[in-house]
Parts: C-alpha cells; sequence; structure tokens
C-alpha cells in the first residue's frame, strides 16, 4: 500500500534467530536493548519469541507418586521432584495421563504463565498444590490440552524446560523496509549489530579443503550462455557429482526452523541456509536433467509458454519473464522458483549449484504476473549484492560436499557480463548539516560511513566523494547517506527546532473552506441533524437511478462497490434504510462530500468532474409525541424546505425558492425530477443559478431502497452555496436605526376557494398594504372543515405586522387598511373575509 | 351461522366501505375485519362448528364474503388515494410557508470529522493553511511524481482502485486509467507545480484501497498529510512540529520517538511514534506493550519529488508527514469495527 504510514503493511516480517545470529557477531547487551538499538536504526523489531526468559521457572520434574484426590473424582495428588534435593513438591494435578515415573514440566511457585496467571502456593479443594505440571497448550506450544507434557525419560531433573524441549533460542521477528534488501538475512542483520554496538562480522567460514576435490573441470561438463545481460548481468554455477540426497542433519533442520522455513533435504536445505545466512538466494538443480549442461539464460518470448513449477502447478508463462533453460525446455523461472523436471529428488546424483544476480524490476514483474511470492523472488525483486555471488556458491557447495559426500568439481563457471562498479555521488558535509538542522561534525559522519563499509574520498573537504559497499544497493544519492548519518548519529539527537521559517499567509479568505465547512456541520447538528460519512462508491443499479454518466470503477471489490456516487442521495437512503431496520423513531442526516459524474469537456483530471455536494434526510416522526405536550408531526416538505432556509440564513444568502416545473433545467441534477416526486419538489434559486433542490424522494426510488415511510431530502450545491456566502460576507451590510415607534399587529382569516395557493394570498396581500408601513405578513392558519371541503374552500389567517418609523399609527388608519387588503383579496378571489 | 347470515354480513360491511370518507376510516375498517385477528378471521374460525351437511355451502359463502369485501376496500382504497407507497396528491399546496423544524435535541458530529478537524485546527494554529484536491486523480500525481517506481509493487491492482479516464473509454486505449487515490500526498505535488513557495499546509481528505473489507480494513478511509517547503527547512524543524502537535493532541505529557523508515517521496525517511496514552508508556493491550502509538510517516522531501514538479533541491528543502485519522479515532473511542465509522447507524452516531 501507498502513503505514509500505510506503506508498513507490505513490510514483511523476517524471523532472526539469536543462537544463529551470535556466529557471526558477539551480542553482548540484553535482547530487549538489542531490540531497542535495532528500532531505533531502523531495523524494527516487532516480536521477540523468547521462551527461556519467560518460562525460565518452568522445570523438568519427575512425578514420584500418584493417589487419589479425596475430594474430587477428577483430580489426582502428586509428589513431583525438581531434582534439588529438597522435599518432593506437592502438585494437584487434573490431567488423565499423569502418571508415575512420568517426566513433566513444572511450574514453580512464580512462574508467569501470560495474562497475569502467576503460580502460587495454594489448596485445591482442601489440599495444598505448590506448582503446577503444564500442557502444551498452557506454555503456548500448541493447542493441545488433552493431557501434560511427557518429557524423554533423559530429561535433567530440575534444568529449564526450555534447555529440555530445544526452545533455548530467541526468535526476533524484524520488518525490513523495502529499501534494506542487505538486511534479509542474519549476517546483514549482524552488521547492523555491529554498527550499533562495535565488533566485527565473521562470515560463515567456508571449508576450502571440501573445494574443488575433483580432477574434472566444471567448465567441462558445464556451460552458462546468458542471452540477456541486461536481465542477468552475472551467473555462477558448480557441480557437485556423487551427492546421496537424504534428510538433512539435526543442526541444519533446527538452524530453518527457527525462521520458519520447512526443512527438506540436504541439497535444497544447503540452498536454504545460505540464503538465510548471507541473504543471497540459490538454487539447485538435477545436473542430469540438464541438456548437454548448458544452462541458457533467456526470456520466455518464442520459447515456451507453459511451464511446471515445482509446487507442481502448471503456469503460463508471460513472454518476458526471465528463464532458466536448456537448449530443449526452461528448467525454472530466474529468481522466482524452480521447475518439476529438474528438481533435486531422492535419486539425484548431480547437482548445478545456481548463484546468480537478477534484474531486481524484471524479477518482480514476473513474480506479479505468476502471482508467486517466493523468499527468493522477494529478495532479488529488492537487490542482492552481486558481488558476494562466489561466496555463496563456495558456501554452499562446500556444505553439500560435507553433508551429502559428493566430490566438488574443479573450478567455476562465472558469466559475468556486466561488470559491478561501485555507484559514486557527492556528499556535502554542509547540506547534510543544514538537512538535518543538527551539528554533526566532519569527523563524526566520516566515522559512520567508516563503519559503513563505505569508501570515502575526501579530497575535496567540502564536497566529498561516497560510494556505498556492493550490498547496500540503496545508497545512490547524498540524501541516502544523509538519512546515514540520522540514523546512526540517532534521530533522538536532532534537537526539535521551534523556529518555522514559513511567512505567515498574506491571502486571506473571508470564508475559507475549513471555517465554512465547521459552520455548516454546526448548523445542521443545531437542528437536530446528524452527520453521516460513507463510502461515495455504490452500485451501478443505484448510480443509474441518480444521473450520470457514473465514473466507473474498472477493478471493483464487489458489485456493490463499481460506480463512484454523482450524488450523496444513494448513500442518505441506504443509511435511513438502515436505520429503518433498527426502527429509529425519526430520522434527520446529513452528509457533505464529493460527487462525481464524466463530462464532455476535460476536467481537472481527465473527464471526471468532481464537486462538493451537501445532502440531507428527514423520515419519520419529527417530534416525539412521547415527550408531554408534545404534538406529533412527521417529515413533509414544508420541514424540508425550512431545513434549507435555515441553512440559507445562517449564511445571510437570498434564494427564491420556487415549484419545480416539469420542463425546468436542473443541469447536474436533471435526474431530480425522476427522483424526487414531481408533485412535491422544491427548486432554490439564486439568481438564475440552482443552489438546491428539495422533495419527496419518489415511490419507486423508496421503494428501490425498501423504505416502508415517506422520505425528505434536499441537495445543496457546496461551492455555490459557498460562493454566495463569501459574497454576503464580503458585502456585508448596514444596521438599521432601531424603530422608535411600536408596531401593530392585525390578523386576518379568508374563507377562500381551495384552488387558490397559499403563496398567491400572502403576495396579493403583501401587495396591497402600504409599503412604507409593512413589516412582515405571515400565514398563522390554515383550517378546513368538512362543510368547507364539499364547498371546494378553506380558511387561510394572515398576520401582518405594520409599524411607521415616523409616528404611532391610529386605530382608524390601521382599520383603514385593514379594510382596503380585505376587500381587495374578497374581490380578487371571491374570498369571504370572517373576522 | 347460515348462508342468508353471511350474504347479510357482506352487504353491511361493504355498505361501511362505500361511507368511509377518509384513509384513516378505512384504515379503521382494515384493523376492525381485514386483520388476522379481525371478524372475518373469526368466521372463518367459526367454520368448524357448523353442522357437516351445511358446511360446504357456509363455507363457500364466508369465502365469497372475504372476497366481496377485499374487492370493495381495494377499490376505495385507490378511489381515496389512501396506500403510504403512492405518489403523492397533486392536490398539496406548494407554496405554504416552511414550518419551521422542530428540535428537542441537536445532531451529532461523526467521529472521523470531528477528529479530522481537530487535527486540522492545531496546524492552524501553528500557521499551516488548508488545502485540498480531487479523489479522483491521475497516475502522474498519485504515483510518477511521488517517485513510486513503475513497476512499484503499490501500483498493482489489489491495492489501487482504478478508474475509466472518460465515458467512453475503452481498454487498450493510449490514454491510462485514472485512479481514486491512494493517500492525500497527490496533493502536495498539486501544491508544488502550482510553482508558489514557500508552502506549509496540511491537506485532510479520504483516501482509497482496494482491500477486501474487514474489522480492520476499510476501502475509503481518512488521512492528514502536511507539507512544508521553505529554504533552510530542516530535520529539527519536523521533530518540532512532530513534538508541538503530540502535545497538543495526545496530551502535554506525552513525548515523541523517531525511527528510520522508508518512503518512496521522502529521503531521510522516519517514523514518529508518540508514548501511549492510556497507559503512559508502561505497556498495555492497546498500544501492544510497547508503550508507544505508532503516529504518522514522515521525512524529508525527496530531492527527485522536487524536481519533478519544478523544485531546485539546491534552493529549497522540505518535509512532509502523513498519519490515518480512523486509526486514531478508533483508538479514541475505543471502537474495534472500523466499518461502523460508515454505517452511519444512529445507535452509533447518537453517541458523539
Amino acid at each position: 500500500m501507498t502513503g505514509f504510514f500505510i506503506i508498513s503493511c507490505i513490510f514483511e516480517d523476517m524471523k532472526i534467530s539469536l543462537e544463529w545470529l551470535r556466529q557471526y557477531v558477539d551480542v553482548t547487551v540484553s535482547v530487549p536493548e538489542l531490540a531497542a538499538k535495532l528500532t531505533s536504526l531502523g531495523i524494527e523489531v516487532d516480536a521477540i519469541e523468547d521462551f527461556a526468559s519467560k518460562f525460565a521457572l518452568v522445570v523438568v520434574g519427575e512425578v514420584l507418586e500418584v493417589e487419589r484426590h479425596p475430594n474430587a473424582d477428577k483430580l489426582s495428588l502428586t509428589r513431583v521432584t525438581i531434582g534439588d534435593g529438597a522435599e518432593p513438591l506437592r502438585i494437584v494435578c487434573g490431567a488423565p495421563n499423569v502418571a508415575k515415573g512420568m517426566k513433566v514440566a513444572v511450574a514453580t511457585i512464580g512462574a508467569d504463565l501470560g495474562d497475569g496467571f502467576v503460580i502460587k502456593k495454594s489448596k485445591i479443594r482442601g489440599e495444598p498444590s505448590e506448582g503446577m505440571l503444564c500442557s502444551e497448550r498452557e506454555l503456548g506450544l500448541s493447542e493441545n490440552h488433552d493431557g501434560i507434557i511427557s518429557l524423554p525419560a533423559e530429561s535433567k531433573l530440575g534444568s529449564p524446560l526450555a534447555e529440555a524441549i530445544g526452545k533455548s533460542d530467541v526468535i526476533l521477528e524484524i520488518g525490513i523496509t523495502p529499501n534494506r534488501a542487505d538486511c534479509l538475512s542474519h549476517i546483514g542483520i549482524a552488521r547492523e549489530v555491529a554498527l550499533a554496538f562495535g565488533g566485527i562480522v565473521k562470515k560463515g567460514e567456508i571449508n576450502t579443503s571440501l573445494l574443488d576435490t575433483s580432477r574434472t573441470r566444471t567448465d567441462s561438463v558445464a556451460k552458462v550462455t546468458i542471452a540477456d545481460p541486461d536481465l542477468c548481468p552475472r551467473y555462477a554455477a558448480r557441480v557437485v557429482r556423487g551427492v546421496a540426497v537424504k534428510e538433512s542433519p539435526e543442526w541444519l533442520k533446527r538452524r530453518l526452523e527457527a525462521v520458519g522455513l520447512r526443512p527438506r533435504n540436504n541439497i535444497v536445505d544447503v540452498t536454504n541456509f545460505v540464503m538465510m545466512e548471507c541473504g543471497h538466494p540459490l538454487h539447485a538443480f538435477d545436473f542430469s536433467t540438464v541438456q548437454n549442461g548448458h544452462i541458457i539464460v533467456r526470456t520466455a518470448d518464442g520459447f515456451a509458454d507453459k511451464f511446471i513449477t515445482l509446487d507442481d502447478k502448471e503456469r503460463t508463462l508471460p513472454t518476458t519473464a526471465l528463464l532458466i533453460a536448456d537448449s530443449e525446455k526452461p528448467l525454472a523461472v530466474a529468481g522466482v522458483m524452480g521447475g518439476a523436471n529438474s528438481e533435486i529428488t531422492h535419486d539425484t546424483t548431480e547437482v548445478l549449484i545456481e548463484s546468480a544476480y537478477f534484474n531486481p524490476s524484471s524479477i518482480r514483474k514476473t513474480a506479479r504476473l505468476l502471482g508467486i511470492n517466493s523468499d527468493a523472488a522477494y529478495r532479488f525483486e529488492r537487490g542482492t549484492d552481486i558481488e558476494n555471488i562466489l561466496y555463496a556458491l563456495d558456501r554452499a557447495a562446500a556444505l553439500i560436499a560435507e553433508l551429502s559426500g559428493g566430490e566438488v568439481l574443479d573450478g567455476v563457471v562465472d558469466e559475468y557480463p556486466k561488470k559491478y562498479a561501485p555507484k559514486e555521488f557527492r556528499f556535502r558535509p554542509d547540506k547534510a548539516r543544514k538537512l538535518l538542522g543538527a551539528k554533526v561534525a566532519d569527523a563524526a559522519m566520516e566515522h559512520i560511513f567508516d563503519r559503513l563499509d563505505m569508501t570515502i574520498d575526501k579530497k575535496n573537504a567540502s564536497e566529498w566523494k561516497l560510494s556505498g559497499p556492493s550490498w547496500r544497493v540503496d545508497l545512490e544519492i547524498e540524501e541516502d547517506a544523509i538519512e546515514e548519518v540520522a540514523r546512526v548519529h540517532g534521530l533522538q539527537n536532532i534537537p526539535p527546532s521551534t523556529f518555522e521559517r514559513a511567512p505567515f499567509p498574506i491571502e486571506r479568505d473571508r470564508i475559507s473552506k475549513r471555517v465554512f465547512d465547521e459552520k455548516l456541520r454546526g448548523q445542521f447538528v443545531a437542528i437536530g441533524f446528524s452527520e453521516c460519512v460513507s463510502t461515495p462508491i455504490i452500485s451501478a443499479k443505484e448510480a443509474e437511478l441518480f444521473g450520470g454518466p457514473a465514473v466507473e470503477v474498472m477493478n471493483p471489490l464487489t458489485v456493490d462497490l463499481e460506480r463512484m456516487r454523482p450524488s450523496i442521495l444513494p448513500n442518505l437512503l441506504d443509511a435511513a434504510r438502515r436505520n429503518e431496520r433498527f426502527h429509529a423513531a425519526g430520522q434527520r442526516f446529513f452528509e457533505m462530500g464529493s460527487v462525481f459524474r464524466y463530462q464532455e469537456k476535460a476536467q481537472q483530471v481527465a473527464y471526471v468532474e468532481e464537486r462538493n455536494e451537501i445532502g440531507f434526510l428527514l423520515k419519520d416522526i419529527i417530534e416525539d409525541k412521547n415527550v408531554y405536550n408534545a404534538k406529533e408531526l412527521t417529515a413533509d416538505i414544508y420541514l424540508a424546505r425550512s431545513v434549507c432556509e435555515h441553512i440559507l440564513n445562517s449564511f445571510q444568502v437570498e434564494a427564491t425558492i420556487q415549484v419545480l416545473a416539469p420542463d425546468f433545467q436542473l443541469g447536474r441534477w436533471q435526474k431530480a425530477h425522476e427522483y424526487f416526486d414531481a408533485a412535491e419538489t422544491l427548486v432554490v434559486l439564486n439568481g438564475k443559478q440552482v443552489l438546491a433542490v428539495i422533495g419527496r424522494v419518489h415511490a419507486n426510488v423508496e421503494k428501490a431502497y425498501d423504505l416502508r415511510s415517506a422520505v425528505y431530502a434536499g441537495l445543496l450545491d457546496y461551492d455555490l452555496l459557498h460562493t454566495a456566502a463569501r459574497k454576503a460576507m464580503t458585502e456585508g451590510f448596514t444596521v438599521k436605526p432601531l424603530a422608535k415607534y411600536p408596531a401593530v399587529e392585525r390578523d386576518m382569516a379568508f374563507t377562500i376557494k381551495s384552488e387558490v395557493l397559499a403563496g398567491q394570498l400572502l403576495a396579493e396581500v403583501q401587495a396591497s398594504l402600504p409599503k412604507e408601513f409593512v413589516e412582515g405578513v405571515r400565514l398563522f392558519d390554515m383550517f378546513e372543515s368538512k362543510e368547507m371541503k364539499l364547498r371546494g374552500e378553506r380558511s387561510l389567517a394572515v398576520r401582518v405586522k405594520l409599524r411607521s418609523p415616523e409616528r404611532t399609527l391610529e386605530d382608524e388608519e390601521e382599520e383603514r387598511i385593514v379594510a382596503g387588503v380585505g376587500s381587495t383579496i374578497e374581490s380578487k378571489f371571491g374570498a369571504k373575509l370572517r373576522a | 351461522m347460515t348462508v342468508s347470515d353471511l350474504q347479510a354480513r357482506t352487504s353491511e360491511l361493504t355498505g361501511v366501505i362505500e361511507r368511509a370518507s377518509s384513509t384513516q376510516e378505512l384504515e379503521e375498517f382494515k384493523l376492525a375485519h381485514l386483520v388476522r385477528k379481525g371478524s372475518i378471521a373469526a368466521l372463518f374460525e367459526d367454520l368448524k362448528n357448523v353442522p357437516k351437511d351445511t358446511k360446504p355451502a357456509v363455507g363457500k359463502a364466508l369465502n365469497e364474503l372475504r372476497k366481496a369485501v377485499e374487492e370493495k376496500f381495494a377499490e376505495k382504497e385507490q378511489s381515496l388515494g389512501g396506500g403510504v407507497k403512492k405518489a403523492s396528491q397533486s392536490s398539496i399546496d406548494l407554496t405554504l410557508p416552511s414550518r419551521p423544524i422542530p428540535v428537542s435535541a441537536p445532531g451529532h458530529e461523526h467521529p472521523l470529522i470531528s477528529v479530522l478537524n481537530e487535527m486540522v485546527s492545531i496546524f492552524v494554529d501553528m500557521g499551516f493553511s488548508v488545502a485540498y484536491g480531487p479523489e479522483v486523480e491521475d497516475d502522474e500525481h498519485n504515483f510518477t511524481k511521488l517517485n513510486f517506481p513503475a513497476d512499484h509493487p503499490a501500483r498493482d491492482m489489489q491495492d489501487t482502485f482504478f478508474v475509466k479516464p472518460s465515458a467512453d473509454w475503452k481498454v487498450g486505449s493510449d490514454v491510462k486509467p485514472l485512479v481514486l487515490r491512494t493517500h492525500t500526498s497527490p496533493v502536495q505535488v498539486r501544491l508544488m507545480e502550482s510553482g508558489k513557495l514557500p508552502i506549509r499546509a496540511v491537506i485532510p481528505g479520504r483516501v482509497y484501497r482496494n482491500e477486501a473489507i474487514s474489522a480492520r480494513s476499510a476501502a475509503c478511509f481518512f488521512q492528514l498529510e502536511g507539507l512544508v517547503v521553505d529554504k533552510g527547512v530542516s530535520m529539527a524543524d519536523l521533530k518540532g512540529v512532530a513534538e508541538s502537535f503530540s502535545k497538543q493532541f495526545y496530551g502535554e505529557d506525552s513525548t515523541i520517538r523517531l525511527r528510520p523508515s522508508f518512503f518512496p517521496f521522502t529521503e531521510p525517511s522516519i517514523e514518529c511514534d508518540v508514548s501511549c496514552y492510556i497507559c503512559k508508556g508502561k505497556g498495555c493491550r492497546i498500544c501492544k506493550h510497547s508503550g508507544w502509538l505508532e503516529v504518522f510517516g514522515a521525512g524529508m522531501v525527496h530531492p527527485n519529488v522536487l524536481k519533478m514538479c519544478g523544485i531546485d533541491p539546491e534552493i529549497y528543502s522540505g518535509y512532509a508527514f502523513g498519519m490515518g485519522i480512523d486509526r486514531t479515532a478508533m483508538m479514541r473511542y475505543g471502537v474495534s469495527d472500523i466499518r461502523l465509522f460508515t454505517e452511519n447507524d444512529l445507535r452509533f452516531l447518537e453517541q458523539f
């Protein structure tokens, strides 16, 4: 995965055996200290498996006596000696397999078995118990809890259990970042240990007396041709004859098992051992299967397309895959996996050992295409040490000769068409100090590079020339060396600086996106709306309902995640469905986020238009009738409208809200004509721009989402609203002087034909009032009796607020105004003024 | 119960339906007669007491009764425009003014956004501006200019969602597919490309990854990144900002630890840990007994990245950092399943 912090997911943990590590470097510090220091060098120790220290108080004991527990059928009373000459321990045991003479694992008083379980002197059903006989599960060895562990008879009484079962080693689980290929082995880690604590690294010794033991020259039987030196700059091989393929000796199996590898046979195990020792992957071929002993390194293109790898799977080879072949057939996918046809078997007598360098990106590509993640490919794709090839080859050949009794042919075949040249780069000590913000002396840096086995040329004191050792494939530029200074000098030794150089920002937004965002959220929350965050990827079927053309995901996780949402609404409806299922009493939601569609004109990124949208939804009971004196109110278009008005008012944005006409062009919300109910949709305009659409979700859409009751929703254009808010803020306003004279309110109720819209009535009332006195006109009651209904009428009551800026209005004046309005309305709409 | 009784009952019930004038009356009728415990069901129950010889005829009449009543009911329901699923009537007066929405309690801010905003505010107070960028990105901004080699595993299909660049795009076209940004880092590239220096900004936003959804991993989550580019910016500055942020966000007594790490777009790269605020560094379940929480990745902007964005690394230097919001929110509120954040379940949201 990419990005900061997430990238750590791709680091695979490698196991390092402390016992094995000690073969190459002295470790004089405690395990926790070692782990902490390695971590501070960027070699992150994720876990420590230290059985011996963890279970130091678990020792070998022998059961001397077993009796039935007097108060419990399933328990036994035992007497166990741990060979300390003291009185045998009395231990109550529940295991069915406990028997006299058995060697057992005894957790003695004080032993901590993890999760706070510490062995204490206790009484079990009235009988004293001075320890515990352990099962494998109790010691985390396996899931087996059928009975207690039975140790071999020769186990030494009183010795730590770890020794008796061969678990005295400490295993470090280490996460290696992808740039540190040189650390993917015990010698690699040993170098870091030596760097941290001093000391020298001793490589595994090659028993040279076992090499070149045959008079036959290697190049007389084996030949190597490299067809593509860019993909394989070096290929070396040795041949061992007369080998006996058999099980590896205990020491070798133990090494491999400690790092999580399964032992196979003495040949393959040696190649794996050498890889885990020095980091260079090797491969062993049954030499008799190689036609004319001629190895050809070439790509699959035009040569082979199918191949059975040694896991017995038939693979289709990518044409670019690099192969190890002979004149007739492929023998291995180079650096990735060997072939079944040339595998080492129990009948193998001649072995060709391959030690080569392959181009990292070629290996990575082939491994990905084949879906193979082998230890070899893992190392080759990160970069191996091309100068270490002969060491690894000789080390393996000598070990194979030693373990299989074979003779090693004379000499090495070493094709090396592209010679290694160290990458030289400049290094300016001043630049390093400046970039780190730390005062590290020249001498200290030189010392660090020296300890890293780097080559230093200081002819120019202010601009050195450096190159890394062949195994540090990651050291290529000045900054890489600065990183080395940082980690060895110690990041903790860089002083934190509180001096920020960048000047304060000058450009100021009256209402930045951040402030606008926060205010918007605050306004929604204030009126009882909860914020949603949804995954903006939806199904194609859903996307179709809400507009488009929807942006298409080419490699969806599931069919539910194949289109980028063209609107916030589908996510809100999904939330409504979920909450309806859990019987939410009333729902108020909002969400802000990106919506996407394709445009015909090029956008910031290809043809994808990405905009911000605000969506809100309300459904079911808005006022809870369970609250005393409260009326039950369910979601409707008038409540939805008020939500929108609330938001607009809070930014002082002026807008007109009108009924959506069927032919009205809604731009990117055009589809709202379909997903909202035409009879209950309002459009909010700011000038000519469509700022929002509010409506009842169409019954068909409600059905598609399985919703059982009416849903009202609104969609607002984030950017337009933001712009309008900014404009309102920038333009500002001047306060009106406070009124000196009192206002009067007069109510008028009209019986009026039902087809006259409330909006028409209010507009007419407003128009017929003298402008200088009107302060407000609003509808305060609406009523419809059965009789009225039969006559096709209803009652609408209007409250008008009047005030003069210059004087107190006279009663007669008010009467006259109201009477005037009344008669205008009566004549205009054939209405009747009721009071 | 006789056949004639049932016939009389039929006309009685259909009459009631006929006279109903509202959907409410119809609903009451339904509850009294048509539901599982209604009067008609009771008649069926009584059928077992009818003498054997008349049973077939009575049974038939009863079935007819039910059919007639149900048909009449459906017809009336249609004419009254009942049934909640139907589109509303055109008689609704949309010009009626809005009704103020009653508020008995405020709603709830989403925890992810709250955490994100809290972090952003801390950086804003330290003089950072806030930058945003598209979620659908091109390969160049998401990978190439961030120094990702062409065959970096992060570019493989299993990690990245690929998106068609236009409606009529076809596989095999010369135009490369777009991606859903896998990190907020492409916004860093956009900031640097704009040529306005110096830069001191944080970038909050949504990022995507194509991984199986589970309690620990989501297809979409939030990140916050920061970028500072100026003359003479050093790792000491990065450390100062990291320390100040940690104290403000995780508490006055928190301490930080830097470890060397690796990211393609920074060199040197570091990982920043903060002392576990739950156990104060003593070791607990949340910090996996290490005493430290991994908080963010960071580093000095790689010279290749600066160069690709048109900035001379000999004159300018910079640092960048990035952190995950979801994991922080999970730790802060003890949320064990990341999916809770995007399910929008009120029972969850109402707790914040």
